[in-house]
């Protein structure tokens, strides 16, 4: 990872990214078969337009990054752990949303980003990550009618000890 | 039904009890959220655009009026007060405004931006008002070619004038391009880059992207640089009031500001980096003491900050009257429109009077409103941005995941979300504009449809482009516009 992103490599990865894209998107449209239509102009022409512009900019991106290896200014310092750790405690949320419902899965994510960013007092997070997915849950699903998972856990686990959702 | 009472009418509509509270609590919430580090007008919007769903569509956009504008008022303190501007039209306050901060002259600096987004606001109102209307007898003249024309750009000056890098900004443009292709092709009903997920045939959602690459990849990217970062809040000290230097100093940047941004903002490709700079240069020069401008000079805010929000009104009148955004905020606005089933433009002022005045007319409302909540308040909004750091952006996911959640209720949209939030972390890594991105996901699929209907009518002749004067003059000036400035660059080098 550490040798990925070392200056010259990592100038590289907007520029690649677009290249990939542009060649995907004109794969896609060329390999798609023709759709008789009495338009002029059918659903390709706009997607293959754009797909060769992100194909042409990446090329021109790499250039430039290939043109300025070696005499770049270092990256500017990023606390990629930190990014890192709070993009999969998002991602955990995500995938536990349905299951654990917005309270809890919400809460945790709340805890663990506060954590990345340094916050020690693990406690107070989980209790302010509690108080804020209650209301936020209280208002839009009471209030403004819109839904925000229960969470099929907590649904049994409420319906066990008598309650309806 | 002339102008005139036409606003009366929507002052009607805007002055209900119901409405005026709609209003108040877009304002308040726009303030609220706006003055949040890192949050600029865009996101503000787009967090807060589930909160009307269940609203009727007039009340829901008088409270997105005092959404817009209490977000450009949130944002200008954040500038003074922390130099984190929310969005790029702030950075020109963030240099004289922080400035003066730490020199104890937060205060005077919040409220030269305050009663000046207040006059401006007024005036580019008023302006709006009346420009409003005749662009739509202008856009009645208009062709499918000359719309799309018009569209490109928009797209060129939201592209090639924001950023220093035109392949990045190009980059990001093309980016958000494809991301609007994605979902059934309407007119032959093909699926297009689905990927053969059902969700992704409605398309990408615009909420998704600009919350994604806003709120997902700021935080990240705040994440990764906050060991790195120190801030200082500088609390506001002395006097509270303007003394009569101040204001002697503010009223003519206060006007000139206005005259720059609300024409340069109406104009289809405006947006409002360009009358800040330009405000900013203009005080500079006008000065008596030019030496002050970086060290706090207070004309420095006036100007700049009126001639923000009076770009703010500006953009509103090509987004009316011909559907065409030119800023990310306006997107999302359009975005919002589209989520009630109306679509800005010509035909928007005749359909739906009521909505459209009612919008304007809370405009006033909503400034008048933004002037004395600013002034007595501004100590409130200090303490807003005290929130610690890690409760801040922890509280700014959850929210977007909210937002993106309650679009559609499924799971899809936050993948999606959590998808674009990395990307737009890699774009604030590399220094690649995001509000390309925004734009030409919105645009782009109004632009082709345009494309399409002109080939049709020409019955696939493409010089259809070339031969008619309007659409030949607005892609010269697109052209001219991506190409003068590097025969400058060119010229300028050695």
């Amino acid at each position: 990872m550490k040798r990925l992103l070392r200056p010259h490599n990592a100038e590289l990865v907007p520029g690649v990214f677009c290249l990939g894209l542009g060649a995907y998107m004109l794969l896609d449209v060329w390999s798609k078969p023709g759709i008789a239509t009495k338009a002029a102009v059918g659903p390709g022409l706009f997607p293959a337009i754009i797909g060769a512009g992100l194909a042409a900019v990446g090329a021109k991106l790499c250039h430039e990054a290939w043109r300025r290896r070696g005499q770049l200014e270092p990256f500017r310092e990023l606390d990629l752990r930190a990014a890192f750790q709070g993009a999969i405690a998002f991602l955990v949320m995500i995938l536990t949303l349905e299951w654990l419902g917005w309270v809890i899965a919400g809460s945790l994510m709340y805890a663990t980003v506060a954590h990345a960013f340094g916050e020690r007092r693990i406690g107070r997070s989980l209790a302010l990550g509690l108080a804020l997915t209650v209301v936020t849950w209280g208002l839009f699903d009471r209030v403004l009618d819109l839904a925000l998972p229960v969470g099929t856990v907590v649904e049994q686990v409420l319906t066990h000890f008598g309650y309806e959702i | 039904m002339d102008t005139f009472s036409a606003l009366m009418h929507g002052f009607s509509v805007a002055t209900t009890i119901g409405n005026l509270g709609w209003c108040l609590l877009g304002v308040v919430l726009g303030t609220a959220i706006g003055v949040l580090p890192g949050i600029g007008p865009a996101l503000t919007v787009a967090l807060l655009l589930p909160v009307t769903y269940g609203m009727e569509p007039a009340s829901a956009f008088i409270m997105f009026a005092g959404i817009y504008y209490g977000a450009m008022y949130g944002g200008s303190t954040t500038s003074i007060l922390l130099n984190t501007p929310g969005e790029s039209a702030s950075i020109v306050t963030a240099l004289d405004g922080h400035a003066m901060a730490r020199q104890g002259r937060g205060a005077q600096a919040l409220a030269t931006a305050a009663i000046g987004s207040f006059v401006a606001g007024t005036i580019a109102t008023a302006a709006l008002t009346f420009v409003a209307p005749l662009m739509v007898k202008l856009a009645l003249l208009f062709g499918p070619a000359d719309y799309f024309a018009l569209m490109v750009l928009a797209l060129t000056t939201v592209t090639a004038v924001l950023g220093d890098s035109l392949s990045r900004g190009l980059a990001s443009l093309l980016f958000g391009l494809a991301l609007g292709l994605v979902g059934i092709d309407l007119q032959t009903g093909q699926a297009r880059f689905t990927l053969g997920i059902p969700e992704l045939l409605d398309g990408i959602d615009v909420v998704v992207v600009a919350v994604g690459l806003f709120a997902v990849g700021e935080t990240l990217y705040t994440l990764a640089r906050h060991r790195y970062e120190n801030e200082e809040i500088y609390a506001l000290k002395g006097s509270k009031w303007m003394d009569r230097e101040d204001w002697r100093r503010s009223w003519r940047p206060w006007l000139r500001g206005t005259a720059l941004g609300f024409p340069i903002g109406a104009l289809p490709a405006g947006g409002s980096e360009i009358p800040t700079f330009l405000s900013y240069l203009t005080e500079k020069r006008l000065s008596k003491n030019p030496e002050e401008f970086g060290k706090g000079a207070i004309e420095a805010v006036a100007g700049p900050e009126a001639a923000n929000n009076a770009s703010a009104a500006g953009v509103l009148a090509p987004l009316l009257a011909l559907g065409l955004p030119t800023s990310a905020t306006a997107a999302i606005m359009l975005a919002a429109f589209q989520q009630y089933g109306i679509q800005p433009g010509p035909t928007l002022f005749d359909k739906q009077p009521e909505l459209v005045w009612g919008l304007i007319a809370s405009l006033y409302i909503g400034n008048l409103m933004l002037l004395v909540l600013n002034l007595p308040l501004a100590g409130v909004w200090v303490k807003v941005l005290a929130v610690p750091r890690p409760w801040l952006y922890a509280g700014i996911l959850l929210f977007a995941t909210m937002g993106a959640y309650t679009l559609n209720n499924n799971i899809t949209d936050v993948v999606l979300l959590w998808i674009i939030g990395i990307i737009g972390f890699g774009m604030r890594c590399y220094d690649i504009p995001i509000a390309p991105c925004i734009v030409g996901l919105i645009l782009g699929p109004l632009a082709e449809q345009q494309f399409r209907r002109a080939l049709t009518i020409s019955q696939g002749d493409a010089t259809v482009f070339f031969t008619q004067p309007l659409s030949l003059s607005l892609l010269m000036i697109a052209a001219a516009l991506v190409v003068l400035p590097m025969i400058l660059r060119q010229r300028s080098k050695p």
